[in-house]
């Protein structure tokens, strides 16, 4: 049983990681605009909307939806995990701080204080645990 | 389009996969609040990502990096995850393990991503 649950958890991870990382990688396509004095919008966009709804999902499937195991993990661990990137956040802040530090500064400071307010923010839209209400 | 994009999708497994068995591995041993397992991963990522940049595959550069840049490491890191961890360790009020993980998390992974440029 404990085997079974594993491995239906290991294939919807592998779904939602294919899904995540083809659609970041369109959605990279489609904003990129080539060129190293602008803040890399489909990168900020993409962690954006990752860490507000992984904040709402995580939270919502504890204490209002009961879902399987492998279903957290598909769309949590794999779908949005895969979707948003930390590596090419790094790079690009890297890249972008040599040409312009203004800006590098901008995009870093952007990412994750807007990521985590987004997550926190997602964590509310939730809702309470329900015996606190 | 083609072997590219497929190379994206093994990628995007492989590294999901990754991620979720070194969470696992790492979570079932590991008892402090800060989250170990993502920070490293993310760390490595970022290192390694900036190193796969510097070379040149050629005229295999674009399947190159569409699998282990966007696919794999793209997929093996995580910033979802990342936010997410730093808001749940503020809402248990965890506020040394949420700022450490928060500060570390961003400092860290761009040194890791300059270290690369200057190392490799």
């Amino acid at each position: 049983m404990v085997q079974k649950t594993l491995s239906m958890e290991y294939a919807a991870v592998a779904v939602g990681g294919v899904i995540g990382a083809v659609l970041r990688e369109l959605i990279e396509l489609l904003l990129s605009a080539n060129l190293t004095d602008h803040i890399p919008l489909a990168t900020l966009l993409i962690n954006w909307t990752g860490s507000l709804f992984l904040g709402w999902f995580y939270t919502r499937t504890i204490w209002r939806w009961r879902v399987p195991q492998w279903a957290r993990a598909g769309l949590g661990t794999g779908l949005t995990g895969a979707f948003t990137t930390f590596s090419t956040f790094s790079v690009e802040s890297v890249q972008l701080l040599s040409h312009n530090a203004a800006l590098g500064m901008l995009y870093i400071l952007s990412s994750v204080v807007g990521g985590l307010g987004l997550s926190l923010i997602g964590m509310r839209l939730a809702g309470e645990r329900p015996d606190k209400e | 389009m083609g072997w590219a994009w497929v190379g994206l999708g093994v990628g995007g497994v492989l590294g999901a996969w990754l991620r979720f068995m070194i969470t696992n591995l790492i979570n079932r041993y590991w008892r402090y609040s800060f989250p170990i397992a993502t920070f490293s991963i993310n760390m490595i990522g970022s290192f390694a990502l900036s190193s796969l940049y510097l070379f040149n595959f050629g005229v295999h550069q674009k399947f190159i990096l569409y699998t282990f840049g966007s696919g794999l490491l793209g997929a093996f890191t995580t910033f979802s995850t990342f936010s997410y961890e730093t808001a749940l360790l503020l809402d248990r009020r965890a506020i040394l393990a949420s700022l450490s993980y928060f500060v570390l998390s961003v400092m860290l992974g761009i040194f890791c991503a300059w270290l690369a440029t200057v190392l490799v």
